[in-house]
């Protein structure tokens, strides 16, 4: 898909008609829009997304859109449209979306929608033929999913939340729609539908009986499905509450009242994320030390009578047993006794060895003998062992958990505070903290339950199965209803295991790709992947030569490994187009960004202006004027094919005019474009 | 297991099957906004249950 051009009217600060084409050229795939704070470059990001979705991320969503010179000009009650059209080419097929809206003027800078904003979508055919599209949503939709647009569209300056929290469910989502996993999973539901409409066949066909456990199985299953939802669901809130609290610890870091509780409630959190690990640590040993000898002190009983029996033995002189078997079987094959007496077969000698034979020690015998009576010699001292090294273990237990305990009052104070601060931005922020901290641990308690209720539904259907197929002999196995369910059902496994694989596959691939972009960014001696739980992780190697994961990132370092991802991921949805083969579909999708440059220091902005290009397809930034002079422009210049700079009229009047402000011909405050 | 020697593990006729169901997905997958019991739904549900009845006769 490559974005040809855009024409505004009366959106924002755009007072009138505003054109804007964008660069084609696949060598100079970069357009750059530059312009002061305020002057409209969130409103050309967010002009795409209204147009394509009827959405916007402004605070007040779609309520300020129209512009308000727009509204001035207007005769009282008279109409303003407001209207983007957003011309783009995909798959040799030319595409125009416009959407606009009706408002009408009901105050000097007021006005009211009279209407739900409409969509249309013109297709032009390579043979230049246009028809309007009688589903412009859908047909939209399949070029460019709205799911997934936070990834062609997005702020720069938010986007490190993508790699600074748990977002492991976002981007297993990620994958599955830009990769074409959906194929799969659609196919999984489908068949599931198919099962049990050849189910529904068999039950007309069989006994009372079978048909009773055919409708348990079924049952079971939609469990096993609404369990499924509910993990699914649980896990999305988690990271929800998760991302939120991320972003609120972030601002508590900015104001000056709140940011050394901050940063002594980060420390606290990951000294108890530590004590945690050290607890199962310790978990895992005591475990071990159980397994190893902790039969030891149930075994009293049977170690009494077995010393009890040795003892009898011994003093009767059985054990331990003087002679063994084998010193007996050598004397008489060597027809020797070892005081030189001759032993031929027969004779007394012969008879005599093997009476003594018979109470002659094997070495078997002899060995358990010899380490049972060690054992019961260092029995007490062993068990003395076991429980001192135990209570070690529990002793450092509980220190850990006191340790953890004094932590979460401490953490629990810090809190207090903070909320009973007289500063009401931070007291409310704290009191929101305090909220999604209860709705994560209940997302956490929810999705535990339901899990278990799945895996015991998955046991339960098991169960129903094997009693299924024992009553399948009744009715023959070459029932043709039985025998299609048997394969549908077979098939819903199969498809099951072959969404893991895929999206396992995706997952490796992309992971290469992100920590590659990464690398030539990034100026830390870390990688970054995306591991087997889908998280977005940065690792760093110790000194031991060990790998762990890097939690304090920067907010720039962040942004850095946030734009890894979108762009890795966009790059391998590009390799996979066009391939052939049942699974991937992927596609060729823009990159449409507003401040790329937002928290980076001059190192890194020259590090990515530098590579921007090579991104996505066609590159479309809006940055500010002090982020787009110097080196940012210096190292994308060659791969810039269009270059605007965005002017701001404002009414106020201005001591000075510069190339980005100036002061407005009439009344009215509004943003036009140049091209440079 | 990678996904291709997962097919390869499968047998013929249910290769022939999961072919048909995924090209049966793809053809469909224009429709995003795919409601259950729609009747996308139920024409996708048809034409999988049309290749299963066409591989798993009376006759294997």
């Amino acid at each position: 898909m490559i974005i040809e051009s855009i024409k505004i009217t009366n959106f924002r600060q755009f007072y009138g008609d505003v054109y804007l084409p964008f660069s084609t050229d696949n060598e100079r795939n970069v357009t750059v829009v530059h312009g002061a704070n305020g002057s409209g470059k969130t409103s050309l990001l967010n002009a795409f997304k209204w147009c394509f979705y009827d959405q916007t991320d402004f605070d007040t969503a779609n309520e300020n859109i129209l512009n308000e010179a727009a509204i001035q000009d207007s005769d009282d009650r008279g109409f303003i449209d407001i209207s983007v059209e957003v011309v783009f080419e995909d798959e040799g097929v030319r595409y125009g979306a416009i959407r606009k809206q009706r408002f009408r003027k009901i105050g000097p800078v007021s006005a009211e929608q009279i209407e739900q904003s409409k969509f249309v979508l013109n297709v032009t055919a390579s043979d230049g033929e246009t028809n309007r599209s009688k589903t412009p949503s859908a047909d939209l939709q399949s070029i460019l999913p709205k799911d997934l647009q936070p990834y062609f569209f997005f702020n720069g300056e938010r986007i490190e939340h993508i790699a600074g929290v748990n977002q492991s469910h976002q981007i297993r989502d990620a994958i599955r729609k830009l990769m074409g996993l959906e194929i799969v999973d659609r196919a999984v539901l489908h068949m599931e539908k198919v099962r049990n409409g050849y189910r529904k066949d068999l039950c007309k066909e069989v006994t009372a009986e079978h048909k009773n456990i055919l409708d348990e199985i079924s049952a079971l299953e939609n469990d096993i499905n609404l369990y499924g939802k509910k993990v699914t669901e649980e896990i999305k809130n988690k990271e929800s509450a998760e991302s939120d609290i991320f972003s609120i610890d972030s601002e508590l870091k900015l104001y000056e009242k709140s940011r050394e509780f901050q940063a002594r409630r980060i420390k606290l959190d990951e000294q108890y994320e530590s004590n945690k690990s050290n607890i199962d640590g310790i978990k895992s040993e005591q475990k071990a030390l159980i397994c190893k000898s902790g039969f030891l002190l149930f075994s009293d009983d049977i170690f009494d009578k077995c010393n009890v029996l040795i003892e009898k033995n011994r003093k009767k002189g059985v054990l331990p047993y003087g002679i063994k078997e084998q010193f007996i079987d050598d004397r008489i094959e060597i027809g020797t006794c070892i005081c030189g007496t001759a032993v031929l077969k027969g004779s007394n000698e012969h008879t005599c060895l093997l009476e003594t034979r018979k109470n002659a020690g094997s070495d078997d015998l002899e060995s358990s003998y010899t380490s049972v009576s060690a054992l019961l010699k260092v029995r007490d001292h062993t068990v003395s062992e076991h429980v001192n090294s135990y209570k070690l273990l529990s002793h450092k237990l509980k220190g850990l958990f006191d340790a953890n305990d004094e932590i979460r009052k401490e953490v629990g104070e810090i809190s207090a505070q903070l909320t009973s601060t007289p500063d009401d931005r931070i007291a409310a922020l704290e009191k929101k903290r305090t909220h999604l901290h209860k709705s994560r641990d209940n997302a956490i308690r929810d999705g535990g339950i339901a899990e278990s209720d799945r895996e015991q539904a998955e046991r339960d259907k098991v169960s129903k199965e094997l009693l299924k197929n024992s009553l399948n002999d009744q009715i023959g196995s070459q029932n043709i209803a039985n025998k299609r369910m048997d394969k549908a059902s077979s098939l819903v496994d199969t498809l099951g295991k072959l969404r893991e694989s895929l999206a396992q596959q995706v997952r490796k691939d992309l992971s290469l790709r992100v920590d590659e972009t990464f690398q030539s960014i990034i100026r830390k001696p870390v990688r970054a992947i995306i591991d087997d739980g889908y998280k977005l992780q940065v690792l760093k190697r110790s000194t031991t030569g060990e790998e762990y994961v890097v939690n304090e990132q920067s907010t720039g370092e962040r942004q850095v490994t946030s734009l890894s991802f979108i762009s890795s991921i966009i790059a391998l949805a590009k390799d996979k187009h066009g391939r052939q083969g049942p699974f991937f579909q992927g596609g060729l999708y823009p990159l449409v960004m507003d401040s790329p440059f937002g928290a980076l220091d001059d190192d890194y902005r020259e590090k990515i202006a530098g590579s921007v290009s090579e991104l996505a397809e066609q590159v479309i930034m809006f940055v500010s004027n002090s982020q787009w002079e110097g080196k940012v422009k210096l190292a994308c210049e060659g791969k810039v094919g269009k270059s605007y700079r965005l002017v701001y009229h404002t009414p106020k009047g201005v001591e000075k005019e510069t190339e980005y402000v100036k002061a407005s011909e009439n009344k009215y405050e509004y943003s036009t474009l140049e091209e440079v | 297991m990678k996904p291709a020697e997962l097919m390869n593990s499968l047998s013929v006729e249910d290769q022939k099957i999961l072919n048909g169901v995924l090209a049966v997905e793809k053809r469909y997958l224009v429709h995003q906004d795919l409601k259950a019991g729609s009747s996308v739904d139920k024409d996708i549900v048809s034409a999988i249950t049309n290749i299963i009845d066409k591989v798993v006769t009376c006759d294997n």
